[in-house]
């Protein structure tokens, strides 16, 4: 599994890595801009993301942005809707509102709150089919 | 011509001093069905009767006997009593006609008469006498109107004010004499000037315009400046177009209006510094939160075997510990949120198990497990959609099973998932614990109490946790009713509106 790993913020980064990293070929970035050009250059490369972290509070580009042009590019390369990258939002619940935004209106595919625990990450992947329980 | 109190006899004076004429008259006009008051041979004597007995007519001789002649007395008639008067005349001299005419009367019959004609002469003085008196009434009623209206009232002719009532005046600060014949623009401030002769111009020359805009208009002193609402209309006025209308001084409404509106700027402006306050105390305190959190599980990762039970005991209590402020921080900011009327609902088409409680239950089964407590989810419910705001459902709920299971040392948790009366959802939280005294179940809803206060309380809790439960339940209309016995265990119950027909069948064809 290729995973993608875009948060701002040194800790989560070293976090999620660190219980990604058992599962998967993990990349980081720190925005959005630097997330969205990875995701292209995986696509062009044909060796897609099947996962992306993404933090909703970013510098530069936020994640909401990120989630739109992520699968504004799915849309133009005519991905279909089972082969999209699944998606998971992370946020610090400053809002809840902005999350629900995100999850409902931006497709992402679920969602997690700060800080991350072990065992809700791994419960979301097997429920995306991205690890066997 | 009749329809003017037709019903009723005209009642006619005849003042004439040939008796045999005079009988005649009256003879004649009896037979044509009109009531003859009397018969006078002097004007004096006329005006006395007039004085007492009302009269719709008087037919009047011009030349008598006397002091006063046909005509003086005809003038008292029509100019004191507003009585109309028909004048019976022989060939008269050029001079006496003149004077007849200036009076004003209502008709003519020539001698000799033609008795034809009689008739319709006083019908038609009678018939224009009443007409005349009801458009004197509306004019008067008009004149009242005006006069007293609290509006300015105006009427332009060629830019300049030809009629005015008081309170245009009044607005302005000048006397009404020294209104009259002034320039209409004179009462406007400069700026404004081009615009209203433009707008004037356009009117008359029939454009159809907003019937009212806003001015500014200038005071007398030269210097205040008024907000005025004009609004105008085209009439004719003596003979010529003008402009017609209404100035009303709305300065101080709009002052008011201003002060109102900066008040609400202002206020918006503080709940905005409000919002994004709360939200930045929320980041500053997670974001470090979140860095112990994170390399404190970093730091037991890259220890792996090697720890011992001690060490993973300090890790698991510094876990706990920043989960617990994560929470404290987070509630304290909804409770504000709540406070303030901030935090908005959306409510939607629910699914109790899959939305909501599944995720939730995966939480608390490990937690259940660490104290060793039984912990058990049944749902035998036939419909399990609600109607909620899915966010503040998920947080009633996470508190309760979290209170059940902080407060129950042995025993068991149970969540239950029913339907009640009238098809109503029910979730129902029960436990086997500590339980809830009967003093303290008045104070649960309270924001900031527990139980047990003091530093020597036996539970951790900030007591905003139910404070929330029922602000969220409120507002999404779910009915909490909680049941418990001091050392045996708690339930409580969430009850749901039930879901309306026309919700149910938009769920079925969705699928």
């Amino acid at each position: 599994m290729k995973i993608l790993i875009v948060e701002d913020d040194l800790t989560s980064r070293f976090v999620l890595q660190k219980m990604l990293t058992p599962y998967g070929e993990c990349n980081s970035v720190v925005n959005g801009r630097e997330a969205v050009e990875a995701f292209k250059l995986a696509l062009d490369e044909k060796k897609p993301y099947d996962l992306i972290c993404l933090d909703i509070m970013m510098h530069e580009m936020d994640g909401r942005t990120a989630l739109r042009l992520i699968r504004q590019i799915e849309k133009e390369n005519n991905i279909h809707a089972k082969d999209e990258v699944k998606i998971v939002m992370m946020t610090a619940l400053d809002s809840p509102e902005e999350v629900f935004d995100a999850y409902y209106k931006g497709a992402c595919t679920h969602y997690l709150v700060k800080p991350i625990e072990k065992q809700k990450l791994l419960n979301v992947l097997e429920e995306l089919e991205l690890i066997k329980k | 011509m009749s329809d003017i109190d037709s019903k009723v006899k005209p009642r006619i004076l005849i003042v004439e001093d040939s008796a045999i004429v005079a009988l005649e008259l009256k003879e004649y006009l009896q037979r044509l069905n009109y009531e003859i008051v009397d018969i006078c041979a002097a004007a004096e004597d006329a005006v006395n009767i007039a004085q007492e007995t009302e009269i719709d007519l008087a037919l009047f001789d011009i030349k008598l006997k006397g002091e006063m002649d046909g005509i003086d007395g005809a003038q008292i008639f029509i100019e004191q009593y507003e009585i109309p008067v028909v004048f019976l005349t022989a060939h008269t001299d050029e001079v006496t006609l003149e004077r007849a005419k200036k009076t004003k009367p209502n008709g003519y019959i020539i001698k000799p008469f033609v008795y034809e004609d009689i008739k319709t002469t006083i019908d038609v003085a009678i018939y224009k006498s009443k007409a005349d008196k009801k458009i004197k009434e509306s004019e008067y009623l008009f004149r009242a109107l005006v006069e007293n209206s609290q509006d300015g009232i105006f009427i332009v002719q060629n830019f300049v004010v030809v009629y005015a009532n008081e309170a245009f005046a009044k607005i302005f600060g000048y006397e009404l004499s020294e209104v009259i014949n002034e320039n209409f623009i004179t009462f406007f401030a400069h700026s404004e000037r081009e615009k209203l002769v433009d707008n004037y111009r356009n009117r008359i020359n029939g454009k159809i315009l907003p019937r009212e805009i806003e001015v500014i208009g200038l005071h007398y002193d030269k210097q205040t400046e008024l907000i005025l609402n004009l609004s105008a209309g085209i009439i004719l006025y003596k003979d010529a177009t003008a402009v017609m209308g209404t100035v009303k001084d709305i300065t101080a409404q709009k002052l008011a209006e201003k002060t109102l509106i900066e008040a609400k700027e202002m206020l918006e402006q503080s709940d905005n510094l409000k919002t994004e306050f709360l939200g930045q105390i929320s980041h500053e305190i997670r974001t470090p939160i979140n860095n112990i959190l994170g390399f404190s599980y970093l730091i037991k990762e890259e220890l792996g075997s090697e720890t011992n039970d001690n060490i993973n005991n300090c890790f698991r209590i510094m876990d706990t510990a920043g989960k617990r402020l994560v929470k404290t921080v987070d509630q304290i900011i909804q409770m504000s949120q709540l406070q303030i009327g901030d935090q908005k609902v959306q409510k939607e088409i629910i699914d109790l198990d899959k939305d909501v409680l599944e995720d939730i239950l995966l939480d608390f089964f490990q937690k259940a497990k660490e104290k060793d407590l039984s912990f058990n989810y049944q749902n035998v419910a036939s419909s399990q959609y609600v109607e909620c705001d899915k966010f503040m459902l998920g947080e009633i709920i996470t508190s309760l099973i979290d209170n059940a299971i902080k407060y129950t040392n042995e025993g068991s948790v149970d969540i239950l998932v029913d339907n009640y009366l009238d098809n109503k959802t029910v979730v129902e939280i029960k436990d086997t614990g500590i339980g809830i005294s009967r003093n303290y179940l008045k104070n649960i809803f309270l924001p900031f109490s527990q139980e047990e206060s003091g530093y020597r309380r036996s539970f951790e809790g900030n007591g905003l946790g139910m404070a929330l439960v029922k602000k969220y339940a409120d507002l999404n209309d779910i009915e909490i009713e909680i049941n418990s016995e001091k050392g045996k265990g708690s339930s409580i119950k969430l009850f749901f509106e039930s879901l309306s027909e026309e919700k149910i069948k938009t769920l079925n064809i969705h699928g």
